[in-house]
């Protein structure tokens, strides 16, 4: 199977002004490689502030105009030019953003999705935006309420409605799950699983380590704007991720003893 | 100083008039000496009843109260809440410092202030704002200021479902830390039902707008 998605040595800082007109430049993305082919589900896990979201920006040209990416990205084999990229983004490359502010908060959810589908080039009549929400679980009554009348988790999967309105051949998935319970989890999850085996790649940023290896084909771990290993998903069970702040990952978490490593951080 | 309660009566709230209750009759009782998690489903009211609690929304019907007047010299409300996203809770333009002044309580203008900030806020994100610290480091100062408040109560909503293991793991250690200092009383809302079970002495359900 050809790759899809190749990034190598990716690299992204910002110039920004200090104290008066000073100058600094920061670069939280060091050097990152990561690669997706159609059908896979890639888990991107580690660090908060590791850079992860920055990786997806800079694929989708999301970032702000003082940012520089340096690095290649390849895109069906051929690098990805800013024009290739405005013909691509939101049709084929979709991004499901993290943050619920992506939800435009003076405008109903059934406007927004049947904004989304007619975006996507699909029919955008009530029954389609009813069924879309049906699809992630959702009353119809859902589609008369405004963002703030929703809990955490149905904005979520509104968002998730919106974002797979066309049909994607790669899809960054930035955090779908947080504050979600285990069963909407596992749905979403579910549904990116549906995606990817459907021909899609899919690219999931998570922090929810024990839910995303059951569905991911690989793991990607960063660290301090890193990729510091690709694993297996099993290798996080079995002990046999290599890199240390990888093991400390998983040491961490609550059912694994909520183990604070001192020489990671 | 000996424990005291933080209670819920009967409390019911919907947002919109003529809706169904999102929260029916619902009441807890939570004490200044434990850690008391919540969980429900997505949409079951949660965050409503956090902020409720805290103060920032009425409830239509029932009452929360404290089994003892305020004790501790604070200006702040007796509950503070820490929400899943830092940043929406500050003002993007404040400098670090300056939203950890913001308390006012006698805790924040006396030396015990530094007490609360170490291990938790490093001296070197003072002078920088909001967006120029990592989510994680950012949550950190969110909890610094809602302990300064010096609060009775704190209500933890998802604070560390955004963060990465490692982080999440040396969050609760902080904060399990300063509360048993100075006998504030957490309740823990979080569907990780994991990590419940290891900061929690005890666990409640909400169950679709149903009682507790």
């Amino acid at each position: 199977m050809s790759v899809l998605l190749e990034i190598r040595d990716l690299s992204v800082s910002f110039r920004q002004y200090d104290r008066g007109l000073r100058r600094r430049t920061i670069t939280p993305v060091e050097a990152m490689d990561l690669a997706a082919a159609p059908g896979e589900l890639v888990a991107l896990v580690g660090e908060s502030g590791a850079g992860k979201t920055l990786l997806g920006e800079a694929v989708l040209g999301m970032l702000p105009g003082n940012a520089r990416v340096a690095g290649t990205v390849r895109y069906r084999g051929e690098e990805l030019t800013e024009q290739r990229r405005r013909a691509l983004v939101g049709r084929e490359l979709v991004m499901l953003p993290q943050s619920v502010t992506y939800l435009d908060p003076t405008a109903r959810v059934g406007a927004q999705i049947g904004r989304a589908l007619r975006l996507a080039g699909r029919a955008q009549g009530r029954d389609e935006v009813v069924a879309a929400l049906a699809a992630r679980n959702l009353d119809a009554e859902v589609a008369r309420r405004y963002p703030h009348e929703l809990s955490g988790g149905m904005a979520r999967r509104v968002l998730l409605a919106m974002a797979l309105a066309g049909s994607p051949d790669l899809v960054f998935a930035d955090e779908p799950t947080p504050g979600l319970d285990e069963d909407s989890v596992r749905a979403i999850f579910a549904e990116l699983r549906a995606i990817a085996d459907a021909g899609a790649a899919v690219i999931a940023v998570s922090h929810d380590l024990t839910q995303v290896v059951e569905v991911a084909d690989r793991m990607v771990i960063c660290q301090g704007g890193r990729t510091v290993e690709t694993a297996a998903p099993s290798a996080f069970g079995q002990g046999a991720v290599r890199h240390p702040y990888s093991r400390a990952l998983w040491a961490a978490l609550p059912a694994n003893g909520f183990a604070v490593a001192e020489e990671v951080s | 100083m000996t424990p005291l309660t933080l209670s819920a009566e009967g409390v019911c709230f919907t947002h919109r008039r003529r809706a169904p209750w999102l929260l029916e009759a619902v009441s807890l009782a939570l004490g200044s000496d434990e850690v008391v998690g919540l969980r429900g489903p997505s949409g079951a009211g949660k965050t409503t009843l956090a902020r409720i609690l805290a103060g920032l929304l009425r409830p239509q019907r029932g009452t929360v109260g404290f089994s003892e007047p305020r004790r501790r010299d604070t200006s702040c409300h007796r509950v503070q809440l820490v929400t899943q996203h830092p940043v929406h809770a500050m003002n993007p333009r404040w400098r670090i410092a300056d939203v950890l002044a913001e308390p006012v309580s006698a805790l924040n203008a006396s030396a015990d202030r530094e007490q609360i900030l170490a291990g938790l806020v490093d001296p070197g994100w003072l002078d920088r704002f909001p967006h120029e610290v990592s989510g994680g480091q950012l949550q950190r100062v969110n909890l610094a200021r809602a302990l300064l408040a010096d609060p009775d109560f704190l209500i933890a909503d998802e604070i560390t479902a955004s963060l990465d293991a490692v982080t999440q793991a040396r969050i609760w250690r902080l904060l399990l830390e300063r509360a048993r200092e100075r006998g504030i009383g957490v309740l823990v809302i979080s569907h990780d039902d994991a990590l419940l079970k290891v900061v929690c002495d005890r666990v409640l359900d909400l169950g679709d707008g149903g009682v507790i």
